[in-house]
């Protein structure tokens, strides 16, 4: 199965990065077919893996694996829209 | 604008453009990655240009989407930041535009707006809550456990998370809770305090952990509303305490009011109506309590009364002073007129206007009774101490002129023209000695001799002195029983009672009627004690009853006729001395007395006296001839009034006696040391000055063992007898006495 890593980084728990984290789980569940996990970075408490990522704001989602590397910065709300720019169409 | 003002602008120039925009401009590559940035993006990714240069930065996920972001600075601080991402073509290549712009400070400004906002509800929350605490405290005759629940169920809704608040008070071992009320980790309480003391503990608790806080679980607002709800409580339970405090002073106050003997009540200033009476106030005007609550001084008072309160009433409250009211009368309803002595004082309320009356009275009708009462005992007290003085002196003047004319009677011969107006002299004297005797009576100070006395004979020689005595209009009967037994007593005394008992009679009868004397012979047996008087000896007595057939007296007034100065008649008319003096006769001579009488039916007053046996009446000795009270005997005769020692002097020297004299008890002991020889007899007065009689009769006797004594007076104090009743063996002469019955006690005495 090929693996699927994306990394969400964001700032604090408030009610904003909730939905977004939500949103994140979403796009895992519709990646079923894939090995696919989510990271969530939270840069507020770590702020070195920010450094370390080269992550410049929050709240951006990475897709590490399978490259090419693809990023999205803001806010996350449609899954299916997500999967197209990350470049991951689901598996018919 | 004209052609000349157009500016040319080159496309180097709009590099120095964004390079001093406010915004941060990013452009971004195919990549994702950054190929520009202008200074206010260094600024803001905290990064300069050479950083941030190839660094992935991300697509937006929708083309021109406007998005928020945010970035932590090297300091740690979040900035947030709206950002609009467009597409765009630079150098024939597709790229992203990312415009930038912080709103960290805006933000922040919203955030403080937004939550002052909430926390203006959270304050109007709590200030409700606090509010409707206290309109729950205010509530009239709420109990502490309603108040208390109540107070508990307010607290929820005014913390911020009502859904997960729950509450509890424990206090003085009682608990009071809401019904989700559970034991959490996320805790808030606040010590009640009562008196100073800890009573208890408030507590709020959060039943799931909710967002933290700055300030912890619960915020500073909520400590300070639990710490102000666990205030009131406290308050609340002063109160009541005070309250109960209040109300035990109140009981306290009310037992007293209510118990005092005095009348105690309380009129509103305004219109005077009665608001409080306590019981004593009741008994005194007959009065039950609502009969005079509400009610005022004319709706229950005679006007002319009714005025005289309502004044004083008025004074009181006018001149905001106390006053002390003496005497005044009230009609009650069962007792009649009584005499109050009343102390009226206002009470004042907080602005310093009267309020109330307080009005404390005391029946001062029975004080006023025995006062006058006292009065006239000190009255006659003076009267008969006056009475006895005079009679004292008045004696010694009397014997000596009815004394000297009896001697110049016995010089003269029988048909000699002086003899008569002697005779005269003779006869007022007794007269005057009579009244002497009474007033002697009267001040009870003359001197019983209890003899063997037959009523009967009594009466007999008295009838027609008490016809006199009753007038015309009243019937004199006498029903006197053949072979009455003897009495013992003193014949004057006991025309005293039938005389005060026939003239108490006579009052009774002002339209005229009968009295009836009758005498009996009476054994009183045990039974007959038992069921009258146990203080009765039983035996043979001798009943004399005196009845009339007059207005007869009540109860009260039965209870009452024997005390001491108790009249029913009017003032100066009775000493109220009558009948107190028949039972003190009657009580000094072993005797009783009962009084039967109902309205209307006249009365009876019957006494026992009790029989002597073995002892006959003493018949008046034969009178020896005159030349048989001749003797030679030496005499010492005592007397301190002069007229009065020359008379007996010449009395007694005239019947052959050798006499001594003195003029007082000492030169009385000087003569008896001196004298040679035997001294047969001392006469001496009882009351004199510097010694009296008895005391030098004492005082001679051991010189002369065989001395006989004769005492003489007017009247006596307690020298030789004994609450008036001489003591037996003495010899006594009662003054004012004639030449013959000294010469015959005189005779008498030595020859015995």
């Amino acid at each position: 199965m090929e693996k699927v890593v994306l990394k969400l980084y964001v700032s604090g728990k408030s009610p904003r990065y909730k939905r977004v984290i939500e949103e994140g789980h979403r796009i895992i569940e519709k990646l079923s077919e894939y090995d696919a996990q989510l990271e969530v970075i939270d840069i507020s408490e770590h702020p070195e893996v920010a450094q370390e990522d080269n992550i410049l704001a929050t709240p951006t989602l990475i897709k590490k694996l399978p490259p090419p590397i693809r990023s999205i910065i803001g806010d996350l709300f449609d899954s299916d829209k997500i999967l197209m720019v990350l470049d991951l169409a689901p598996l018919r | 604008m004209t052609m000349t003002d157009r500016v040319n602008i080159h496309q180097t120039d709009f590099g120095s453009i964004i390079s001093s925009i406010a915004d941060s401009i990013v452009i971004v590559d195919q990549k994702g990655n950054i190929c520009f940035a202008n200074p206010s993006a260094e600024d803001f990714f905290c990064r300069n240009l050479k950083e941030l240069l190839g660094k992935p930065f991300g697509f937006p996920l929708i083309k021109d989407q406007t998005t928020e972001i945010e970035v932590i600075s090297k300091s740690g601080e979040l900035r947030m930041a709206e950002m609009q991402m467009t597409e765009s073509v630079l150098g024939g290549k597709k790229v992203y535009l990312a415009s930038i712009r912080d709103f960290t400070e805006l933000k922040r400004l919203e955030q403080g707006l937004r939550k002052q906002g909430s926390d203006l509800a959270e304050r109007v929350k709590e200030l409700s809550c606090l509010y409707r605490i206290s309109k729950i405290i205010e509530r009239p005759k709420a109990s502490f456990e309603e108040m208390a629940r109540g107070i508990v169920a307010l607290i929820p809704p005014a913390w911020q998370y009502p859904d997960i608040t729950c509450a509890r008070i424990i206090l003085n071992g009682q608990e009071f809770k809401t019904e989700n009320f559970k034991e959490t980790d996320w805790r808030q309480t606040s010590d009640i305090v009562v008196n100073g003391k800890q009573a208890g503990v408030l507590e709020v608790n959060y039943l799931e952990e909710r967002p933290e806080k700055d300030e912890g679980p619960f915020s500073k607002e909520e400590r300070s509303l639990i710490d102000a709800i666990a205030e009131r409580l406290g308050h609340i339970l002063d109160r009541i305490k005070g309250k109960e405090e209040l109300q035990r002073t109140n009981r306290f106050l009310d037992s007293i009011i209510e118990n005092i003997p005095n009348m105690i009540f309380l009129k509103d200033a305004k219109e005077l109506r009665f608001i409080r009476f306590n019981r004593a106030g009741e008994d005194l005007l007959g009065y039950s309590r609502d009969d005079l609550l509400g009610k005022n001084d004319y709706d229950l008072f005679p006007k002319e009364q009714a005025d005289w309160f309502t004044e004083k009433d008025q004074k009181v409250l006018r001149e905001m002073d106390v006053i002390d009211i003496e005497e005044e009368p009230v009609r009650t309803r069962h007792k009649g007129e009584r005499t109050l002595h009343t102390k009226k004082v206002p009470i004042l309320n907080v602005e310093g206007e009267p309020e109330y009356l307080l009005g404390i009275s005391e029946d001062i009708t029975e004080r006023k009774k025995l006062e006058a009462q006292f009065q006239q005992a000190q009255k006659m007290e003076a009267v008969g101490r006056l009475a006895g003085g005079v009679a004292h002196d008045f004696n010694n003047l009397l014997m000596t002129i009815m004394g000297n004319a009896d001697l110049m009677l016995m010089g003269l011969a029988e048909d000699d023209p002086f003899r008569e107006k002697l005779e005269q002299i003779g006869q007022n004297g007794k007269r005057a000695a009579r009244l002497t005797r009474q007033l002697l009576a009267f001040s009870r100070k003359q001197i019983l001799q209890p003899v063997a006395l037959d009523l009967n004979e009594l009466i007999k020689g008295f009838v027609k002195m008490l016809e006199r005595l009753i007038g015309e209009d009243v019937e004199l009967e006498t029903v006197l029983v053949s072979g009455l037994r003897l009495v013992k007593a003193d014949p004057g005394q006991v025309e005293q009672i039938i005389m005060n008992l026939v003239i108490n009679a006579r009052d009774a009868m002002p339209g005229g009627g009968k009295v009836i004397i009758e005498t009996a012979n009476a054994d009183l047996d045990e039974d007959y004690v038992r069921a009258h008087d146990v203080s009765l000896q039983p035996g043979p007595y001798v009943m004399l009853a005196v009845s009339d057939t007059g207005t007869g007296m009540d109860e009260e007034t039965r209870s009452n006729i024997f005390e001491p100065f108790f009249t029913t008649k009017e003032v100066g008319k009775g000493t109220g001395l009558g009948l107190s003096t028949v039972y003190g006769i009657v009580k000094q001579s072993g005797g009783y007395i009962w009084v039967y009488s109902e309205p209307g039916q006249g009365t009876t007053f019957k006494i026992y006296l009790p029989a002597v046996v073995g002892e006959t009446v003493q018949r008046k000795k034969e009178q020896p001839p005159a030349d048989d009270l001749t003797g030679s005997e030496t005499i010492l005769v005592v007397e301190d009034d002069d007229a009065l020692r020359n008379l007996g002097r010449e009395i007694l020297e005239r019947q052959g006696y050798r006499v001594l004299d003195a003029g007082n008890g000492i030169e009385a002991l000087r003569i008896s040391e001196a004298h040679r020889g035997q001294i047969h007899l001392m006469i001496t007065d009882v009351v004199m000055p510097k010694m009296g009689g008895k005391k030098v009769a004492d005082r001679s006797q051991p010189l002369y063992p065989q001395m006989k004594v004769i005492y003489m007076s007017g009247y006596t104090d307690n020298s030789i007898a004994h609450h008036g009743i001489l003591a037996p063996g003495l010899n006594f002469l009662q003054k004012p006495f004639s030449p013959e019955v000294l010469a015959r006690k005189v005779r008498e005495v030595l020859d015995a």
